[in-house]
């Protein structure tokens, strides 16, 4: 099918869990004619991919209000999107595994406070009562937060897709934008690989993939596709709620609400790029690292293995900004592998800019001026 | 009531009966021979039902027996989801039905020590030893490289180490023989050759970066595989039919009913319906006939026999009704199968109401066709391209039999679903090649590869292959 010269109020580029949540919120709030294009198939990109994380114990001011207006945003999507979603707040287990790791943790329970967040701080005894399969040895301490959750991206995106779609609002798969008409500073025209179209204006939600939509328009945004590793097990009756995740051994799993167990590794020796095949690293360093944190877990089999990219900025925090150079551009990317969690905020942010209306949190903090500027403070709460 | 067949005209199964031992399913003691799978041993026994669907609680048992389709999951000594199919009998093994998802006991309580998956070189690694793979090792190694030859089986000969019967085809390619002792052949000429490894019991499970191959040796091991080359031999994946209850026990695939019955001389039932009669639902009904086992019926929907008409006179000869026009609806049973209920179809392949028909059957071998098995040449990012009369989605590749990617060959029915005949003409020609490629030279094998691959030609000339001719050129490069 070709399309050609049709007219958006709105052109969002990636059907990831970003680029859908922008067009739901953007018609939610009244907007009409909204357009995605994804030049794959639905969940294609990290999204579909992703462990299917949330939540907002993060480490620093602008993570932590993110995901926590995303996470009042989660626990009413299921009922505004007509899908469980696998929605399920399980919690988080945030292990240290040193005296100055559990300093940090204690700095960040201290900040995440100051925003109302009720994370505790927990001996490896009471870690253990909520995970009993956890290996308490070298476990200095633990943090908790009952609110944080897990959901289905597949489920996600689909609700969303279906969503939008009854609103009013197109979701094009096998559509890959690949390049733009620029008049003066404004965008006049998307080209895609089926076609042409016109809009007003034009979210870059491509993730990974945004810094080539950025050099598209003349623009270098610092996104850096990092390869991440991920797998997933056979299905078990229910064995423990929370994801359990550590910084300093950069291992994060969980149980799903079907019984399967997700969970990822990173490796420190990643190179970034476009390198999509699994590597032999991978399983021997998961499931070494997982048997010592959870050493029944050795029963378990691993089913399937693949990866995915992390969207990574130079410090590990969101872009969310109008372009530099041209006029009716909004990027909303740079989530550095964490942007799942955080997308329906993000979402409603974008949608509130593309509607002419303020913002409902400072964006400031999320701007691309800042890498100029140097005005960059590293995010300590990131995992793999 | 035993399922064990005690006297087979041409097979010999002492060697699987050595050791008797006892175990336990569900509280219960039951006996086996040490070394046979759980579920065949259960199956001797009578007992179908293995475990229940984790969502619905319906009845599943054995279906593949090849460790493929978790249909046969148990609790193994207090560990959950193990593969009744791929788990010896032990003496005092205690064994528990699997109900839907499964606890894990919390034993553990400081972390097993566990090793790096150790890697290893070779030039040539060939997976997957029927008949394609296994020729294809021997011709290699011929022409002098060092091989190493992965098979998840714990025999040499894929397929054939099932087939009973004398195939057809050429001389050249061993047509005469039965199928059980090309294997053997086959794996005398491997034996004699130095310079192949053979890995039985070794799935390969995983491919990555850097053309690293992880294979689960005997079983238990992880080891890293690094070739200089690859030939993809792991033959085709059954197809299956839907119908109504077409998961209740009992219930299974040709290929599933030929190892238990052929390998492990265990009958798949008593008395039995077969769907399909394409070449391999004829075979097997004629296999479990000379096993003893009462064959009421072969149903087929096509108004014609899809098999060989000697295979097809064969299977009438002992008197079993081919009954073409006609599909299965139902089966009836509730831990394994009871009854089987057929009816006679329109054009439009609708059953015609008042026509149905019910067998008493303990059991139901579907033989509906098969497709490529291209989950590794998927995995490795080899472009493929569906094209119906090979079977399915099938890699594209040269005359040389090397894929889009540089240094890996297929050979067999993953190529395209034929025969053992043509899954060794193209073993010859991707073994030879594959080793040519490394700069071995022998000019009577590589004359050899050259005649093969006109045989090839002959072979699909005639009126039977031509419309697999014409498909072929759609996917050669
Ligand atoms: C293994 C792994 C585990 C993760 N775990 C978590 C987690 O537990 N929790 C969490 O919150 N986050 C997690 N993340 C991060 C999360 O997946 C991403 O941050 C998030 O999905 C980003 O969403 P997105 O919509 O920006 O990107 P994407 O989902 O990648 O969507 C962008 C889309 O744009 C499309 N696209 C690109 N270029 C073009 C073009 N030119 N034309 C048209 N379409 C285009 C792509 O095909 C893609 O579908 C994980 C990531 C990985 C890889
Ligand atoms: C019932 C029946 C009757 C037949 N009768 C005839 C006949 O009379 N004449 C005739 O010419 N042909 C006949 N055939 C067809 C013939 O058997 C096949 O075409 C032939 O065996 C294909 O050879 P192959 O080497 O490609 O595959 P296969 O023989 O299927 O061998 C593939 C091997 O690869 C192994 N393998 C697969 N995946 C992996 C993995 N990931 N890791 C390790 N090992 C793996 C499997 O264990 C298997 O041993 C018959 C087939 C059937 C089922
Ligand atoms: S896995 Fe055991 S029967 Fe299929």
């Amino acid at each position: 099918m070709l399309i050609s010269n049709e007219k958006y109020d709105v052109i969002i580029i990636g059907a990831g869990s970003i680029g859908l949540m922008t067009a739901y919120h953007f018609l939610k709030m009244g907007g009409k004619s909204v357009i995605v294009l994804e030049k794959g198939y639905l969940g294609c990109g990290s999204t579909g991919r992703c462990g299917g994380g949330i939540r907002e114990q993060w480490g620093s001011p602008e993570n932590i209000i993110l995901a926590k207006k995303s996470i009042d945003i989660w626990e009413k999507l299921p009922k505004e999107l007509e899908d469980d979603l696998e929605f399920h707040q399980g919690g988080y287990l945030i292990l240290a595994f040193s005296e100055e790791e559990a300093e940090t943790l204690k700095q960040n329970v201290h900040l995440q406070h100051k925003f109302g967040i009720n994370s505790k701080i927990l001996t490896p005894e009471e870690a253990k009562e909520i995970v009993p399969i956890l290996n308490t040895s070298g476990i200095v301490l633990a943090t908790y937060n009952k609110r944080d959750a897990k959901a289905s991206p597949f489920r996600t995106l689909f609700a969303l897709k279906k969503k939008i779609e009854e609103m009013g609002g197109k979701v094009l798969t096998h559509t890959e934008v690949i390049g733009f008409k620029v008049k003066g500073k404004e965008v006049k025209e998307v080209i895609t690989t089926r076609g042409s179209l016109k809009a007003n204006l034009v979210v870059n939600a491509t993730g990974a993939w945004s810094k080539i939509i950025g050099k598209m328009l003349g623009e270098n945004l610092p996104v850096e596709p990092y390869r991440h590793e991920i797998m997933v097990t056979e299905r078990l009756s229910h064995l423990f709620d929370p994801m359990v995740i550590s910084f300093s051994k950069g291992i994060y799993f969980q149980q799903m609400p079907r019984g399967e167990i997700i969970g990822g590794i990173g490796n420190p020796e990643e190179k970034p790029g476009f390198f999509i095949q699994p590597t032999s690293w991978f399983p021997y360093h998961f499931a070494k690292t997982l048997i010592e944190i959870a050493p029944a877990l050795r029963h378990v089999r691993m089913l399937r293995h693949w990866t995915g990219y992390y969207e990574v900025t130079p410090d590990a925090k969101p872009i969310i900004d109008y372009s530099e150079v041209i006029n009716n551009v909004i990027h909303a990317t740079g989530f550095s592998g964490h942007g799942f969690m955080v997308s329906p905020m993000v979402g409603k942010i974008v949608a509130e800019m593309l509607l002419g209306k303020s913002p409902s949190i400072d964006i400031e903090p999320y701007s691309i001026r800042r890498f100029r500027e140097g005005r960059i403070v590293r995010e300590t709460g990131v995992v793999g | 009531m035993s399922l064990r067949i005690e006297d087979h005209p041409l097979l010999d199964f002492s060697d699987k009966r050595k050791k008797p031992v006892k175990f336990y399913f569900n509280d219960r003691e039951y006996k086996g021979y040490e070394g046979e799978p759980i579920a065949v041993a259960l199956y001797a026994n009578g007992v179908k039902k293995l475990s229940e669907s984790p969502v619905k609680h319906r009845s599943r048992g054995l279906f593949c027996a090849i460790g493929k389709c978790a249909s046969c999951r148990v609790v193994v000594n207090g560990i959950p989801n193990i593969r009744a199919c791929q788990e010896p009998v032990r003496e005092g093994l205690k064994v528990r039905s699997s109900k839907g998802l499964e606890k894990l006991e919390i034993k553990e309580s400081s972390p097993p020590r566990i090793s790096r998956p150790e890697e290893i070189e070779t030039e040539i690694l060939i997976i997957g030893a029927g008949p394609a793979g296994a020729i294809a090792a021997i011709k290699a190694a011929d022409m002098g490289a060092k091989v190493l030859l992965v098979d998840y089986a714990s025999r040499i000969g894929g397929q054939l180490i099932k087939q009973t019967h004398k195939f057809f085809g050429w001389r050249k390619y061993y047509a005469g023989y039965r199928g059980i002792k090309i294997a053997k052949i086959l794996e005398e000429e491997i034996r004699k050759r130095a310079n192949i490894e053979v890995w039985l019991n070794s799935p390969v499970v995983g491919y990555y970066e850097g053309n690293i191959f992880a294979v689960l040796k005997d079983k238990r091991k992880i080891v890293y595989v690094k070739p200089k080359k690859v030939i993809i031999a792991p033959g085709a994946v059954e197809r299956f039919a839907i119908f109504e209850n077409n998961d209740l026990p009992g219930i299974m695939g040709a290929g599933g009913a030929q190892t238990l019955m052929n390998v492990w001389g265990v009958k798949p039932g008593e008395r039995v319906l077969v769907v399909g009669s394409g070449n391999v639902g004829l075979i097997v009904s004629y296999q479990m006939a000379q096993a003893g086992i009462e064959v009421k019926a072969i149903v087929e929907a096509l108004p014609y026999i899809g098999g060989y008409f000697v295979h097809a006179a064969k299977v009438r000869r002992l008197g079993i009704p081919i009954l073409t026009k006609h599909t299965i609806i139902r089966a009836e049973g509730t831990e394994s199968v009871k009854k089987a209920i057929i009816a006679e179809i329109d054009e439009k392949w609708r059953p015609i109401p008042g026509t149905e028909k019910e067998f008493i059957v303990d059991a139901i071998i579907v033989a509906v066709g098969m497709y490529p098995d291209t989950t590794l040449t998927r995995m490795m990012g080899i472009t493929h391209k569906f094209v119906k009369e090979l079977g399915g989605f099938v890699p594209l590749r040269k005359r040389t039999l090397e894929t889009t990617r540089e240094g890996v060959y297929i050979a067999g029915d993953v190529s395209c679903i034929e025969e053992a005949s043509t899954a060794l003409m193209e073993g010859i020609i991707a073994g030879i090649n594959a080793a040519k490629s490394l700069g071995y030279n022998n000019p009577v094998l590589e004359n050899e590869a050259q005649e093969a691959i006109k045989d090839l030609e002959k072979f699909r000339s005639g009126p039977r292959y031509a419309h697999i001719k014409r498909a072929l050129e759609n996917v050669i490069i």
